[in-house]
């Protein structure tokens, strides 16, 4: 469960980025995050995982403050970030057990999941390599892999689409439902109105800095012009404010 | 030509970039004041030290020699330094692939990008050359004419250098193409330019037989080590003769030199340079075995963090030259020419005399001052934790999103930085028992001492990174060559230097355990302190990373 309640945050001072936004994902919910660019989704990312502090509000993941409790919120979740440039100089091997060793995934468990995973983006085979000679798509992967190594509760995800090839966009969308189904978080921001549509529960859509409708898509077409494309919608809502 | 100015332009722009950006008033006074400390302080060691060599020669009216030994330790360090410049404006910069496309001629890439060194080397100059030349020309109370030619011969002196350090590393580089491990060539390619620079300089010295008394011996020997690299080095011997008798003909000659030289290199670095840098050394992907069982590793956190530390630092050729190598390659270079020195032109009974004297000054509190002074200065060079934070970039935020409080992930970013200048340390302190002989006592005195001033270097140069950390790079060259922040080890250390003399100067006559005790106790109370509030403000600290 992720709760935001009342965040604001301010780069510069009296233009707010983040303003007043309440928000709250239950578990068992995938929630797409929807904006047009510099609305404010990368920044609310960052205030869930503990990488930005909001200036105003709360923010709870699993009933545990990010600020307060920062470690415990922090190791249940698995983050991917919207650039996957990390570390590049390790092998994708190398990258994986740094980031069990900081998650303690036991071993047995890891050599299970870092199989699973990385056989399921195809990527198994060039563990021994080092990642600046992977394709984007493939460090988008072994982020992915990195991230879900421990099996966390909440799933965040910035723009995770980004780069992926038909087949892994796929199962990667497969497992967000499937993770959704055991009764966990799923959040991700996403430009791919289609995706979203397909994948969500319930999106959000931010724009400069609030968040100006939350609900299912039905819920959008019944509030506007029910006959428009995704697209005409999402226009509508963002022109409109 | 005006391509040339204008590629040169935007190639140092991309080099000592955007510091004027965004910034307020007070700041750039600030940084022009911090500036003029720092260039005021190092011309003053430099002066100083001059001074007392151009005296001493004075005694004996060989003060000329030290324009000799002057021009010579000019050129040694323009090789040195050109090398590593070299290797990053010529290779690493991975600027080609946007200048490639332009419509320039090979040969204005190649003057501009020389241009870029040159710009360096005088900097340089301006720090190293400028003071000791004014000294010299008080202290012979010269002319006019003396300082004209002398600014003339500093202008055209670099360049020679510059060609020899580039014309090896291109040599060097040109061999990249069937390399299969790249980034290993790329870290390994300075070191060998260095090691056949030094080779090639004093591969005929060290071998005259002179028995005079000790001061003029070891004056002949300066002068003749001198007369043996200017045999390999054209330049030394015009300038020392422009420079000492204000000649202006001499300086023509040197000019002259200079000017074939470059034409020379010009024709040959057109077709060397090209054939070597595009592409060549990009490291694409490597085909790896499977992972096995045995690949699948446990380690602490802790452990794991300070590893990956140790690989980035080794992996990334850049921040290996650049952060590591200095503080290490230095020591071992100057006190191997210090000791070959002294052993190949001195009788055995001299060699004794002289660390038999060396050993009574060292064991002393003035002694343990300067020990901790060369280490402070040599790991002031060590930019491990100054750029602990902007190494990672923009994935720095990935500190801030694990699960691994701020402080821990401090101390395990400090560790590398600790454990190279603890090897600096160890280097300083096995020349100083190798010439001094001292007392083992003596050597774990200055290393423990050494290891707390280390320690607390560490500490403040990570908040030093942290109050502006430098993300937003494209290449890692910009970490190390962009950042402002590589002055503060300066600034500290001359604080650090500071503390241990005014705490050692009065103590002067009584035993150095006494300064040891004064100068640990002290220095762990700040290091306590420095970590408390790196501690305490951890979250603060971090605000910038985001």
């Amino acid at each position: 469960m992720i709760k935001l309640e009342n965040i604001s945050k301010s780069y510069v001072k009296g233009k707010k980025s983040v303003d007043s936004l309440n928000l709250e994902i239950k578990d068992g919910e995938i929630f797409g995050f929807l904006g047009p660019n510099g609305a404010g989704k990368t920044t609310t990312i960052k205030m869930i995982t503990g990488i930005l502090n909001a200036d105003e509000g709360k923010i709870l993941v699993d009933d545990k403050d990010i600020k307060k409790d920062s470690i415990s919120a922090k190791k249940t979740i698995g983050f991917v970030p919207d650039t996957p440039d990390i570390f590049l100089k390790l092998k994708g091997i190398e990258y994986l057990n740094f980031m069990g060793d900081i998650y303690e995934v036991p071993k047995e468990i890891r050599k299970q999941r870092i199989e699973e995973l990385t056989k399921k983006f195809e990527i198994y085979d060039n563990l021994n390599e080092e990642m600046q000679g992977y394709s984007h798509g493939m460090r988008q992967k072994i982020i992915l892999c990195g991230a879900l190594l421990n099996n966390p509760k909440n799933w965040i995800l910035d723009e995770p689409m980004t780069g992926l090839d038909p087949k892994a966009s796929y199962d990667l969308k497969e497992m967000m439902r499937k993770h959704a189904k055991e009764g966990n978080c799923v959040f991700f921001s996403t430009h791919v109105l289609e995706v979203a549509e397909k994948l969500c529960d319930r999106v959000g859509i931010i724009n400069k800095g609030k968040l100006i409708f939350v609900g299912t898509f039905e819920e959008m077409k019944t509030k506007l012009k029910d006959n428009g494309t995704l697209e005409e919608l999402f226009l509508e809502i963002t022109q409109d404010e | 030509m005006n391509k040339i100015i204008s590629l040169t332009k935007v190639l140092l722009k991309n080099s000592f970039q955007k510091y004027s950006e965004n910034n307020k008033k007070t700041s750039k006074v600030g940084k022009i004041i911090l500036y003029g400390i720092l260039l005021v302080y190092l011309m003053g060691i430099f002066g100083f030290l001059s001074y007392g060599l151009i005296t001493t020669l004075q005694q004996v009216h060989q003060e000329a020699m030290f324009i000799g030994i002057f021009l010579l330790g000019l050129a040694l360090l323009t090789i040195i330094q050109s090398i590593i410049s070299a290797t990053n404006v010529f290779y690493f910069s991975k600027d080609l692939d946007y200048i490639l496309p332009l419509p320039l001629k090979p040969r204005e890439i190649l003057i501009s990008k020389l241009n870029v060194i040159l710009v360096t080397e005088y900097v340089m100059e301006l720090i190293f050359a400028v003071a000791p030349i004014i000294v010299y020309g008080i202290l012979t109370s010269a002319g006019a004419m003396f300082y004209i030619v002398s600014l003339l011969v500093l202008i055209i002196f670099p360049i020679i250098p510059i060609l020899i350090a580039t014309f090896i590393i291109m040599v060097i580089m040109s061999f990249s193409k069937g390399v299969k491990n790249k980034d290993r060539f790329k870290l390994i390619a300075p070191l060998l330019g260095i090691t056949l620079a030094l080779v090639l300089s004093f591969a005929f010295s060290g071998t005259s037989e002179l028995s005079e008394a000790d001061l003029l011996n070891a004056l002949t020997q300066a002068n003749s080590m001198v007369e043996m690299v200017s045999d390999s080095l054209p330049i030394i011997k015009p300038g020392i003769n422009a420079i000492v008798n204000s000649s202006f003909i001499e300086f023509l000659k040197l000019l002259g030199i200079t000017a074939i030289c470059y034409i020379v290199f010009i024709l040959i670095g057109n077709k060397l340079y090209f054939r070597g840098a595009v592409g060549n050394l990009d490291s694409g992907a490597k085909k790896g075995k499977n992972i096995t069982g045995k690949d699948i590793k446990i380690n602490s956190v802790g452990k794991s963090y300070v590893a990956k530390e140790f690989k980035i630092l080794f992996k990334n050729p850049i921040f290996f030259v650049q952060c590591i190598l200095p503080s290490i390659l230095m020591p071992v270079v100057f006190f191997g020419i210090f000791i070959l020195s002294i052993n190949s032109n001195n009788s055995q009974e001299a060699i004794n005399e002289f660390k038999n004297v060396l050993s009574g000054f060292i064991e002393t509190p003035i002694g343990l001052a300067a020990i901790l002074t060369i280490t402070e200065f040599l790991t002031s060079m060590l930019y491990i934790a100054p750029t602990a934070i902007s190494r990672d970039g923009r994935n720095a935020i990935f500190m801030k999103y694990i699960p691994v409080p701020y402080h821990k992930q401090l101390v395990y970013k400090g560790i590398p930085n600790v454990v190279f200048g603890t090897i600096t340390s160890i280097i300083v302190l096995i020349f100083v028992y190798v010439v001094a002989k001292t007392s083992i006592l003596f050597l774990l005195t200055a290393f423990v001492l050494n290891l707390v001033l280390l320690i607390l270097q560490t500490i403040l140069m990570e908040l030093v990174d942290l109050r502006k950390p430098k993300l937003e790079w494209s290449t890692e060259y910009a970490v190390v060559k962009q950042n402002m922040n590589l002055l503060w080890p300066f600034v500290l250390n001359l604080l650090e230097i500071g503390i241990i003399f005014i705490v050692s100067i009065p103590l002067s006559f009584t035993n150095y355990s006494i300064t040891a005790g004064i100068l640990l106790v002290l220095h762990i109370i700040i290091t306590y302190f420095a970590n408390k509030y790196m501690y305490k403000n951890q979250d603060k600290l971090f605000e910038k990373v985001s």
